[in-house]
């Protein structure tokens, strides 16, 4: 499953490198644009807690006022708990929170790959390259 | 031999023999006088090189970290061409299944079982994560991306059972050879990979399994042996290390991406 030019590869050539058993289980380059990050301000509403990739939701208020739920995708159970991150965590207690995630390419709407969050406390949990 | 060799000799021999019994003292056994394997084993899970850095406020950086550990800046100019991968262990295959191979590589967003969150089967589950030993049988708990697992491994010398279908993980028989425990599994179905990139195997697939301890690592190996389709044995090796962090509750596997993969990129996923 790791490089700079966006933690999908990172992740994808660290894992051929090493050989050894995986948890993620395709590339994030095949499904999400890794140079198309997006920034979103929202609270999340929901952690989807499966494997193969964890799903957090986003509750986002549009410019036009409307209220768009975005599906950002995560890593595998089993990294997250190795980082210490639960889903009561991830809920961050409601508090509104910046995220900045990569697009998904095929195009479907508020559909992204979860970069980075930071809560309105301040601290923040990122989990790929946002260069 | 002269006295003083004598002495040098039989001191050697004591000091071998002390250090084989403080070895042999070390390694905890069960009442009925068996290398204790109880236990959680983490076997790294494949995650090895995800360093969490943890920041005083709270904050982690999981990946993509700004000073990433020095096994991902390696890579960090350019992805590593196809060319300069270590050669990778795979099974060798009968010429006329290398097509079939080679397909199912082309074809694994669609044909891979566990990226459709079905059972890896043996050997690519890997070693168990949690061993649970009693004296007439031995439990292989798994942890897998795929769900969870378990395989009851009888100890008390029964043959295979005859009256099972044929699975993804086989019908165990396990015994002990020295300090080594020998589980031989078979009646396997065919639904599952040997390993990643189209590893198939048939169902005349047998695999045999040797788990030993040496302090708290788990040594594991396990042969797959399929003569309709491989031309040799196939083995995998492992290590294991004791843990205290136990084992929780199943997480569900439900793929929901698979749809939005648009080129067929993938990596490497064996277990």
């Amino acid at each position: 499953m790791s490089i700079r030019f966006g933690a999908a590869l990172l992740v994808a050539v660290a894992l051929a490198a090493v050989g050894q058993r995986a948890l993620a289980h395709h590339s994030v380059a095949g499904e999400f644009d890794v140079r198309k990050i997006v920034r979103l301000n929202g609270v999340v509403s929901d952690v989807e807690w499966a494997n193969p990739h964890i799903y957090i939701h986003l509750d986002v208020r549009e410019p036009n006022g409307a209220a768009t739920t975005w599906r950002l995708e995560s890593v595998p159970v089993a990294m997250m708990r190795k980082a210490g991150l639960s889903k009561v965590l991830l809920l961050g207690n409601g508090q509104t929170a910046m995220v900045d995630a990569y697009l998904a390419r095929d195009g479907t709407p508020h559909l992204g790959y979860l970069v980075e969050i930071t809560y309105a406390d301040g601290h923040h949990y990122q989990f790929a390259s946002d260069k | 031999m002269n006295t003083r060799s004598f002495l040098v000799n039989f001191g050697a021999v004591l000091a071998v023999g002390a250090v084989s019994i403080l070895f042999a003292q070390k390694l905890p056994q069960t009442p009925d006088g068996h290398p204790d394997l109880n236990g959680t084993w983490d076997n790294g899970s494949g995650i090895d090189f995800i360093k969490p850095q943890h920041l005083a406020d709270g904050s982690v950086c999981v990946s993509g970290c700004d000073a990433p550990p020095v096994a991902v800046q390696t890579s960090a100019s350019a992805p590593r061409p196809a060319a300069a991968r270590p050669p990778r262990n795979f099974p060798k295959y009968r010429p006329e299944y290398l097509a079939k191979v080679a397909q199912l590589e082309k074809n694994q967003l669609q044909a891979d079982p566990v990226l459709h969150c079905r059972s890896p089967g043996l050997p690519r589950i890997g070693p168990p994560d949690k061993i649970v030993q009693q004296a007439k049988q031995i439990v292989f708990l798994y942890d897998d991306v795929s769900g969870d697992f378990f395989r009851i491994i009888p100890m008390d010398g029964r043959p295979h059972r005859q009256d099972v279908d044929p699975s993804t993980l086989g019908d165990s028989i396990g015994h002990w050879e020295g300090d080594t425990l020998v589980v031989e599994a078979n009646q396997f179905n065919d639904e599952s990979w040997l390993t990643d990139n189209g590893a198939f195997h048939s169902d005349q697939l047998t695999v045999t399994e040797r788990l030993r301890r040496v302090g708290d690592i788990l040594e594991y190996e396990a042969v797959a042996t399929d003569p309709k389709v491989l031309t040799e044995p196939w083995k995998v090796t492992r290590k294991a290390k004791l843990t205290d962090v136990d084992l929780v509750e199943a997480t569900p596997c439900i793929d929901k991406d698979l749809n939005h993969v648009i080129d067929g990129t993938h990596h490497d996923n064996p277990r």
